[in-house]
């Protein structure tokens, strides 16, 4: 028994999903090399759920899911951080050896996204982690302030507070 | 270059509560009995390398850990550093030993919920963000650290939220907290806007009595001074420990006692160079004469269990920041070689003391609630005849905080009185009436609640777990209390050295 929009918000919606997660993706990616990064690209694709709330009045039976993912993002964080150890703890292990996002950097921010070493992982990380934190946060919140709640119940506790 | 795991146990400090929090998170989906397991082996590591690196500063000195520097020595002032002398090692030794006995005790306390792994994670980020604090020799990972503690151990505050009285103690605390986060940023943007630096060592060094200096310093030490619950900022405290669940009790008193240790650091390790210490000495000792006898005096007309403890908890704090005080009014004067060092003996082994009795006294309390689900000295009576073993422990710690001869509280008291009575015979006074009133108010508790005839309040006594965790407190209570000397030259002498001697650079 759930809440919905209009067939027509929910179409556009499916259409608009798709790009809102891609510019969340685009963002937490180039963290290294354009304004952005984990946080604020996570915050983007956490919109898309934010719309997808509104739209449909549920996510299914994702909720369990999401705090499991919120959990392997950080743990994700913590685990690039304790891999520099042989050096110390964040110590950039992959910048410049050449292999995954150990590219050598030439010029001024020349663009090249096989760069930063485990920044970009940890970008990767902090995205996947905020992403499913704050679609946490906003299922609970849509909970608690009634959007997910069917429409006769709220009337039902209206016509209670004219009776008192 | 060789990998000593030596020279990195103030980064594991931090990073297993952390990396423990979330794996508990994983683990209870599964089992909520290996989710147990996961985070008491979190707690257990964290101990385990608190004491490796305690074994090497007391051995070797401290050293500075620089975060993803080539190498451990490197010195990089651009980077976060963590300090790890004798301080912090002080610190890390409290904070461990009462979060590994609130940790084993919160088993047998949540035993009929459903799900426990929220509080658990809670837990360990709480414990996380305060080795953070202690250990951080960078302001602005402080005010990092700062605010994981605050949002953490708010959250913890209000995990029993079907009770309306504990989310209130909760906003109160997080509204206090986040407006003591901004001012805490704001006076490191004010230092960083003249100096451009921001780790210790080097700020320590360019620190000269400008307007804005003062200003960020009395900005400081005001948030940490409520952080710590000092009066008269001291408010949230007894709500928020009041109002808590069981075991996270002790521990969010020990995020106070982790902001105060934050404050003794900043004003002898930053600011000690460049302030007139004789002015803000006395300051703290102010401070800390208001919070020993408005504490105590609050506490006296409390009626309910867990708000008394709470008010003590306050007043304790008070011979801390007295005794701290005079230490910092004599600094660098002949007066410290006479009285100001043994009140930063006292002091400083009053802090590690007052953490194990006050956590003791917390969980023997809670014991109490748990069993009876009565919180009002009025109902509570005769529970030593089924209660016996929750009753010693009781005991234990209410004859330390009482100060009462041979247990630990009274070995680092006598250390206050005698060296505070050579700055200000009228403190040391003060000092004494306050305890003797702890003393009366102690007595009042144990007669009203654990002697008398039997009411049949509860069925018996808690769970083995729980008096396990009791038990672990009250071992290490009456080691201090054995050994008070072993303490003071093994673990405080070196955490006052490493204070006055200024931040290793």
């Amino acid at each position: 028994m759930n809440w919905k929009m209009s067939r027509i918000v929910r179409t556009v919606t499916d259409f608009l999903v798709v790009p809102i997660v891609i510019f969340g993706i685009y963002l937490i990616l180039h963290g290294h090399l354009t304004p952005g990064g984990g946080f604020q690209g996570g915050a983007v694709v956490a919109s898309a759920t934010a719309l997808l709330i509104i739209a449909y009045g549920t996510l299914g039976r994702h909720k369990k899911d999401l705090s499991t993912i919120e959990a392997i993002g950080l743990i994700l964080f913590i685990s690039i951080a304790l891999l520099g150890i042989g050096s110390t703890m964040f110590y950039n292990f992959l910048a410049g050896t050449g292999g995954m996002f150990g590219g050598t950097v030439e010029g001024i921010n020349s663009g090249y996204i096989n760069t930063g070493g485990t920044v970009t992982l940890m970008n990767l990380a902090v995205g996947i982690e905020v992403s499913a934190a704050l679609s946490l946060i906003l299922w609970m919140m849509s909970k608690e302030t009634g959007i997910m709640k069917p429409e006769k119940k709220t009337s039902k506790t209206e016509s209670k507070e004219v009776e008192n | 270059m060789s990998f000593d795991i030596m020279l990195h146990t103030p980064t594991f400090i931090l990073a297993m509560p952390l990396l423990f929090a979330f794996l508990t998170i994983l683990v209870s989906k599964f089992s909520k009995k290996f989710g147990e397991m996961t985070f008491l082996l979190g707690l257990l590591l964290t101990g385990f390398f608190v004491f490796l690196m305690s074994y090497r500063i007391f051995t070797d000195g401290g050293w500075i850990y620089t975060f993803g520097a080539e190498e451990v020595t490197t010195r990089n002032f651009f980077r976060i550093t963590f300090i790890a002398d004798g301080f912090a090692a002080l610190a890390t030794i409290t904070i461990a030993i009462t979060a590994i006995a609130a940790g084993i005790y919160s088993f047998g306390y949540l035993e009929k919920e459903m799900s426990s792994d929220k509080f658990y994670t809670l837990f360990l980020l709480t414990l996380g963000g305060v080795n953070g604090m202690v250990l951080t020799g960078d302001l602005f990972n402080l005010f990092v650290w700062f605010e994981v503690t605050s949002v953490a151990s708010c959250a913890l505050v209000a995990y029993e939220n079907y009770r309306g009285r504990s989310v209130e103690a909760a906003l109160k605390y997080m509204v206090l907290s986040t407006v003591g986060g901004l001012v805490v940023l704001f006076s490191i943007g004010l230092l960083y806007g003249q100096y451009g630096v921001l780790n210790y060592a080097l700020l320590s060094g360019s620190i000269s009595r400008t307007f804005l200096d003062k200003l960020a310093l009395a900005l400081l030490l005001v948030i940490f001074a409520m952080k710590a619950s000092s009066v008269p900022m001291h408010m949230w405290a007894p709500d928020a420990y009041g109002e808590a669940p069981g075991p996270a009790t002790p521990f969010i008193a020990i995020t106070s006692l982790g902001s105060l240790f934050v404050l003794f650091r900043l004003l002898f390790g930053v600011f000690g160079v460049g302030i007139d210490t004789a002015a803000i000495g006395a300051i703290l000792v102010i401070l800390g004469v208001l919070s020993m006898f408005v504490g105590v005096t609050m506490a006296l007309v409390q009626n309910d269990l867990k708000r008394l403890i709470a008010y003590l908890s306050v007043s304790q704090m008070g011979y801390m920041m007295m005794a701290v005080g005079v230490g910092l009014a004599t600094l660098n004067t002949v007066e410290y070689q006479n009285f100001g060092e043994l009140a930063m003996k006292g002091g400083l082994f009053h802090m590690i003391n007052d953490g194990v009795y006050k956590a003791l006294l917390f969980l023997s309390a809670v014991a109490v609630i748990h069993k009876t689900d009565l919180r009002s000295l009025n109902d509570l009576g005769g529970l030593a005849h089924k209660m016996p073993y929750t009753t010693m422990f009781f005991l234990v710690g209410a004859l330390s905080i009482a100060g009462i001869p041979p247990m630990s509280g009274f070995s680092s008291k006598l250390l206050i009185y005698q060296s505070v009575y050579l700055y200000n015979p009228i403190l040391a006074v003060i000092a004494l009436v306050v305890s003797i009133i702890t003393f009366a108010i102690m007595g009042k508790v144990f007669f009203n609640a654990f002697l008398g005839p039997d009411q049949g309040l509860t069925d018996g006594e808690v769970s083995n777990v729980m008096l396990s965790g009791m038990a672990i407190l009250t071992a290490v209570v009456i080691l201090f209390t054995l050994f008070p000397n072993l303490v003071v030259s093994e673990i405080v002498t070196p955490a006052i050295e490493a204070l006055t001697g200024g931040v290793l650079p």
